[in-house]
């Protein structure tokens, strides 16, 4: 199965809410400084706990935190785009 | 870098170290014929077991001034003993290498004696085993820190 490139917005989220620093973001989810730097160049993709609690840092959801990249596509959100990439039926279409 | 990743290679240089010097003590002692006659097995391991204190007690010594030295550059703006998901992961992959490595290793020092090889040059094919297979395992860590995973 072909791994999915996760890419995020955590810098611009970081700009916005006051220019928080790494160090600061790092302080409030319990990480060290240098996973934060791994995340934001997405050298690291981190544990849905951790994923949640940056989005959660930053009050919103987490697919406005975290996307992945579907190939050709531009990055979407995690759910719609990943399951459309995979022939699958949407969230929505299975209500 | 952070504090493990920072461990991680004073870990290496003091494992070279102690690689280094153990190997021409022992490759030493071998050419000075220590190790022949009924008496060799624990001429070894007595050699051995001193090599393993003082290997412990200088990487002890070692991480210790680094993790001061540390403190003062950065001002203990950073937790010396925080260890974080990513930190446990890549700890994980460097135990299975050097899992795998010293295993490997093992055999092999149990396959020269099966052949009929001494038993001292199995013992220190398993002794650098164990040894490589550590550093190879914080190799592993170290590539990870750095290449990212």
């Amino acid at each position: 199965m072909a791994r999915l490139h996760i890419t995020n917005r955590i810098r611009r989220l970081r700009f916005d809410a006051d220019e928080m620093t790494q160090k600061e973001l790092a302080e409030r989810v319990g990480v060290t400084r240098q996973t934060i730097v791994a995340i934001e160049n997405a050298r690291y993709s981190p544990t849905l706990e951790l994923a949640f609690q940056i989005a959660r840092t930053f009050g919103m959801p987490l697919d406005e935190v975290f996307m992945v990249e579907t190939g050709p596509e531009q990055p979407g959100r995690i759910g719609r785009s990943s399951f459309k990439t995979r022939g699958l039926p949407t969230p929505d279409a299975e209500r | 870098m952070s504090p493990e990743e920072r461990n991680t290679l004073t870990a290496i240089v003091c494992a070279m170290v102690v690689l280094g010097g153990g190997a021409l003590q022992l490759t030493a002692l071998g050419s000075a014929g220590q190790f022949l006659g009924p008496d060799a097995v624990a001429v070894w391991a007595r050699e051995v077991l001193w090599l393993m204190v003082l290997g412990i007690g200088f990487t002890i010594a070692v991480s210790i001034v680094v993790a001061i030295a540390a403190g003062i550059a950065t001002r203990g703006a950073e937790r010396a003993d925080l260890v974080d998901e990513r930190d446990r992961m890549i700890r994980g992959w460097g135990t299975r290498v050097t899992m795998v490595v010293s295993s490997a290793g093992f055999l092999l020092g149990v396959a020269m004696l099966a052949i009929g090889w001494t038993v001292i040059a199995g013992l220190n094919t398993m002794l650098a085993a164990f040894a490589f297979g550590a550093l190879a395992g914080d190799l592993t860590k170290l590539v990870l820190y750095r290449r990212g995973m």
